[in-house]
C-alpha cells in the first residue's frame, strides 16, 4: 500500500478523497441537499437524524483530513 | 464550602499556568523569538495552540445560547472548523516555507513579498487587526463571567475582566509568542479533556440518556432539532442560504485571522505544522457535537437561563455541584485566555511589524520587541475599556466581523496557488470586498433577505474573487513571482534564509 501511495499512481488518492469531501460538503451546504437529512426521524439510538448526520459528516471529514495528511507525509508532499 | 472549592480550583488553574509560562523564558531576546517563538515548536504545541486559538471561551456562552435558542443550527461551527482545516492543509506548507526563507511573521509581510507592495502590507496588516479586535472584547466578557462564577458573584464583573487582562498582558510581555504557545498547550488540554468529561457527566446527571435528553427537547418543539432551511422555515429563520453562508464564511475566513495566520510561522517544520491534523479534526465531531448537544438539551431544563439564555448552560452545569462549577469556569477561562493571548500578541506583532517598521526600517530588533510589548498593553487595555460598555450579543458581533475578514481570502489563498494573481488584483479584491461588506453592514448586517438569507459578506467575497481573477487575466504577473513559487516547493532542509526581495 505504501509503495502504491508513493508511486505516481498514488496521486489518484488525492482525487478520490477530494471528490468524497466535495460530495459531503455539497450535502452539508446546498439547501436542496441538506434538506434530505435535515429531519428528526428516524431516530438513531434516540438521537434525532439531523444531529446524528451532523456527527457522521463531521467524523468522515475528520478522517479524510487525517488520510490526506498521511498521504502527503508518505509521498513527501508536505 | 462552594466558594472555597471554586477558589482552590482557581488558584490551581492560575498557579499551574503561571508556573508553565514563567519557567520558560525566551532563550534570546530578538524579534523572531518574540514574534514566532524562534520557529521551534513541535506538533503537540502547534496542535494545542490551534485548538486554543480556534475554540473561544464564549463557545460555552454565546454559541451555547444559540444552541439553546435555535437548536441544531449551532452545529455550523463544527463544519466550518473542518472546512477551515482543509484550507489550512492546502496553504500552510507553502506559507511556512516562505516564512522560513524570507523571515515572514505576519500576513502583511506575505502581501509585501507576494505582491511587491509596501502600502498593501500596511493596509492589509492594519485592516485585519481592526477586524479581529471585537473577538478580544467577547472573550473578555466570557472571562469576566467565568470569574464571577468562580467567586460566586463576589468579584465585580469588570474587576474580573481587568484581573484576567492584567494576567495575560504580563505573560505576553514576558515571552511573547513563546509564552502564548506554552499557555495554549496547558489550556488546550484542559479545555478538551475537561470539557469532554464534564459534558458526558452532565448528560447522565440531568437526563437518563442522550435519547431522553433529545426526547425532552422534542417535547418543547420539533424546530429545535432541524436546521432552518428550505423546507423548515420557523420563527425569524432567515432562509435556506443562511446556514450555508455561516459555514462558508467560517471556512474561508478561519485562517485569515492574524492570530491564527501567524501561528503557521511558529512551527519547527512543515511536518510539525501539518501533524496537528492528527488531533485537531476530531475536536469537531467529538467536542463540538457533545457541547452543542448539551447546549440544545439545556433548553429542556427551564429552571436555568431565565434571566438570559446565554448563561443557561453554565447555570445548569453549575447546579451539578462546586467541582463542576469550578471546571466549567476553568474551561471558559482556558478558552478565553488562550484566544485572547494569541490575538493580542499577534496584533502587537502585526502593528509593530507591518504598520510601524515599513516607515522606520532602521528600527533595531530590540526596539521592535519593546514596541510590540507596549502595543500589546495598549490593545489589551483598549479592549478592556470597550468590553465594559453595553454591546450586542456575542454571536451577533462575531458573525459580522467574519464577513469582513473573509475579504482577504482571494489575495492570500489564490495568491499562493495562481502565479497570475497580481498586485492590482489584490488591491482591487480587498477594496471591493471591504466596500461591499461596509455597505451590507449598514443595510443588512446579519443576512440579506432577497438572497434567501445569505450573508452579504459571502456575496462580497465571491465578487472580490472574480475581480482578483479578472485583474490576473488582464494585467501582468508581479516580478519575481516564479521564484516564489519555486521556493514554495523546496523541501524543508533545502530552505536557505534570504532577505525579502527589494520593491520595484
Amino acid at each position: 500500500m505504501i509503495d502504491f501511495i508513493k508511486s505516481d499512481k498514488g496521486k489518484i488518492l488525492y482525487w478520490i478523497i477530494g471528490i468524497f469531501v466535495a460530495v459531503i460538503f455539497a450535502f452539508v451546504l446546498l439547501p436542496p441537499l441538506y434538506a434530505t437529512w435535515n429531519r428528526i426521524d428516524p431516530l438513531v439510538c434516540g438521537i434525532p437524524f439531523s444531529i446524528f448526520m451532523c456527527f457522521i459528516f463531521m467524523l468522515v471529514l475528520a478522517i479524510c483530513l487525517v488520510l490526506l495528511y498521511q498521504i502527503q507525509r508518505i509521498r513527501g508532499d508536505l | 464550602m462552594t466558594l472555597a472549592v471554586t477558589l482552590i480550583m482557581l488558584l490551581i488553574y492560575f498557579g499551574g499556568l503561571a508556573f508553565c509560562i514563567f519557567s520558560n523564558p525566551m532563550p534570546k531576546s530578538n524579534f523572531e523569538e518574540y514574534a514566532v517563538g524562534g520557529r521551534s515548536f513541535g506538533w503537540p504545541f502547534i496542535t494545542m495552540t490551534i485548538i486554543g486559538t480556534w475554540y473561544p471561551g464564549s463557545l460555552l456562552i454565546g454559541w451555547a445560547q444559540m444552541g439553546h435558542d435555535m437548536g441544531v443550527s449551532v452545529m455550523y461551527l463544527g463544519f466550518y472548523t473542518l472546512g477551515g482545516l482543509f484550507v489550512f492543509l492546502l496553504m500552510a506548507g507553502r506559507l511556512w516555507k516562505l516564512g522560513v526563507k524570507y523571515d515572514l511573521k505576519t500576513m502583511g509581510q506575505f502581501f509585501q513579498l507576494r505582491y511587491k507592495s509596501r502600502p498593501l502590507r500596511v493596509f492589509g496588516g492594519a485592516s485585519v487587526l481592526l477586524i479581529e479586535f471585537p473577538w478580544v472584547i467577547t472573550e473578555l466578557l466570557a472571562a469576566g463571567y467565568a470569574m464571577q462564577v468562580m467567586t460566586q458573584g463576589r468579584l465585580p464583573f469588570n474587576v474580573g475582566m481587568a484581573l484576567i487582562c492584567f494576567f495575560f498582558l504580563l505573560y505576553i510581555m514576558f515571552a511573547g509568542t513563546r509564552a502564548v504557545i506554552i499557555a495554549d498547550f496547558y489550556q488546550g488540554w484542559m479545555f478538551m479533556i475537561g470539557g469532554i468529561v464534564l459534558f458526558v457527566t452532565a448528560i447522565f446527571f440531568f437526563w437518563d440518556s442522550p435519547a431522553d435528553m433529545f426526547g425532552q427537547v422534542r417535547n418543547l418543539g420539533e424546530e429545535l432539532l432541524t436546521i432552518p432551511g428550505p423546507d423548515t422555515y420557523w420563527g425569524e429563520a432567515p432562509g435556506g442560504l443562511f446556514w450555508t453562508s455561516l459555514i462558508m464564511m467560517g471556512i474561508l475566513g478561519g485562517y485569515m485571522w492574524p492570530s491564527l495566520f501567524s501561528r503557521i510561522f511558529a512551527a519547527g517544520s512543515t511536518k510539525d505544522l501539518k501533524a496537528s491534523l492528527r488531533i485537531t479534526p476530531f475536536m469537531a465531531p467529538v467536542f463540538t457535537v457533545l457541547v452543542f448537544a448539551v447546549a440544545i438539551g439545556s433548553s429542556s431544563q427551564t429552571a436555568f437561563g431565565q434571566d438570559d439564555t446565554a448563561y443557561a448552560l453554565v447555570e445548569m452545569i453549575s447546579a451539578m455541584g462546586p467541582v463542576a462549577m469550578g471546571i466549567i469556569a476553568c474551561i471558559i477561562l482556558a478558552g478565553a485566555l488562550s484566544m485572547m493571548d494569541s490575538m493580542i500578541s499577534a496584533w502587537a506583532i502585526v502593528f509593530s511589524n507591518d504598520v510601524v517598521t515599513p516607515f522606520k526600517p532602521e528600527i533595531s530588533p530590540k526596539t521592535q520587541v519593546t514596541m510590540a510589548r507596549v502595543i500589546a498593553v495598549i490593545i489589551g487595555v483598549s479592549g478592556l475599556l470597550i468590553a465594559m460598555t453595553d454591546l450586542p450579543t456575542i454571536v451577533q458581533i462575531l458573525t459580522r466581523v467574519y464577513q469582513a475578514i473573509v475579504q482577504v481570502f482571494p489575495a492570500v489563498f489564490l495568491g499562493l496557488f495562481w502565479k497570475r494573481g497580481n498586485k492590482i488584483g489584490a488591491w482591487a479584491s480587498i477594496i471591493v470586498g471591504y466596500g461591499l461588506v461596509i455597505y451590507f453592514a449598514w443595510t443588512q448586517p446579519d443576512y440579506v433577505p432577497f438572497l434567501d438569507g445569505m450573508q452579504g459578506g459571502l456575496l462580497a467575497v465571491g465578487i472580490a474573487a472574480v475581480v482578483y481573477i479578472i485583474c490576473g487575466l488582464i494585467f501582468k504577473p508581479d516580478p519575481g513571482v516564479d521564484k516564489l513559487f519555486e521556493d514554495m516547493k523546496l523541501p524543508d532542509d533545502q530552505i536557505v534564509r534570504e532577505e525579502m526581495p527589494p520593491l520595484h
